[in-house]
């Protein structure tokens, strides 16, 4: 590998998972700097990449489901992800207290996952050596 | 950890309507700004029509994004470029816009991205 020069990733994913192929690209971009001995800072869901979130997510059992394949590799790797709050309520993903609040019947983001602000976002773009986003 | 020490530039690329990046992205601007970054936002392509005057937005159930960018001033968002280029190729006069905008040439947007620290594409 030689003497590389570690680097602090931060990621904003954009498309929602069975809108485009980048959410993929991104997990396998993630997959290779961890590999290649870089850092994660943070992992952001914006716009449809919020549905990665989510704990309902079913496709058929022949395909890749690419919203569990994302929270079980930040869960593995302790990343710090974070879908935008006000995305997400859009979307219909919700967390136990977010869903008390508006009253509605169920939450379903996964407990790998923290719904957070756009702060966090600028917070990653301000500690981070490189953001990349994924997402048309 | 210094917030002003970095510079961030918002791309825009995509029309108003259709979907919610051009949302996104505003939201994103002023949340910067408020963070006391140096930011600034460009328009290319299509993202330049989220800044034509006269939207009727409340025609398709929207929020009209052109109103929502003439408030950048408000937020100390004065740092506001347009591609010449996409532009002339969409026929958009510069009194088009909702709000006082630089208007860059490829060369001059090419300096521009060298200059960022972060640039986020929506």
């Amino acid at each position: 590998m030689g003497y590389l020069l570690a680097m602090k990733f931060s990621l904003i994913i954009l498309d929602g998972p069975s809108s485009s192929q980048s959410s993929h690209t991104a997990l396998e971009f993630a997959k290779a700097a961890l590999a290649a001995g870089h850092e994660l800072f943070r992992v952001f869901f914006a716009n449809d990449g919020v549905l990665h979130g989510s704990t309902l997510s079913t496709p058929p059992q022949d395909e890749t489901n690419i919203t569990e394949d994302w929270q079980r590799f930040v869960a593995q790797h302790k990343i710090d992800t974070v879908v935008c709050v006000a995305a997400s309520l859009r979307r219909g993903l919700l967390n136990e207290q977010e869903a008390q609040r508006y009253q509605k019947s169920a939450a379903n983001l996964s407990d790998t996952i923290e719904l957070g602000g756009l702060g966090q976002l600028i917070e990653a773009t301000l500690s981070s050596d490189r953001v990349l986003t994924f997402g048309s | 950890m210094s917030a002003t020490s970095k510079k961030v530039l918002v791309v825009n690329r995509k029309s108003p309507y259709g979907n919610l990046r051009s949302r996104e992205a505003i939201d994103t601007l002023l949340v910067a700004s408020a963070y006391g970054l140096q930011v600034s936002a460009l328009y290319l392509d299509d993202g330049i029509f989220q800044l034509i005057q006269s939207q009727q937005a409340d025609q398709i159930s929207s929020k009209n994004i052109a109103k929502m960018i003439s408030a950048f001033e408000m937020y100390d968002l004065k740092d506001v470029y347009v591609d010449a280029s996409s532009m002339e190729k969409r026929s958009i006069q510069e009194q088009d816009f909702v709000l006082p905008v630089n208007i860059l040439t490829t060369e001059q947007i090419k300096t521009l991205l060298h200059q960022q620290d972060q640039i986020l594409s929506f």
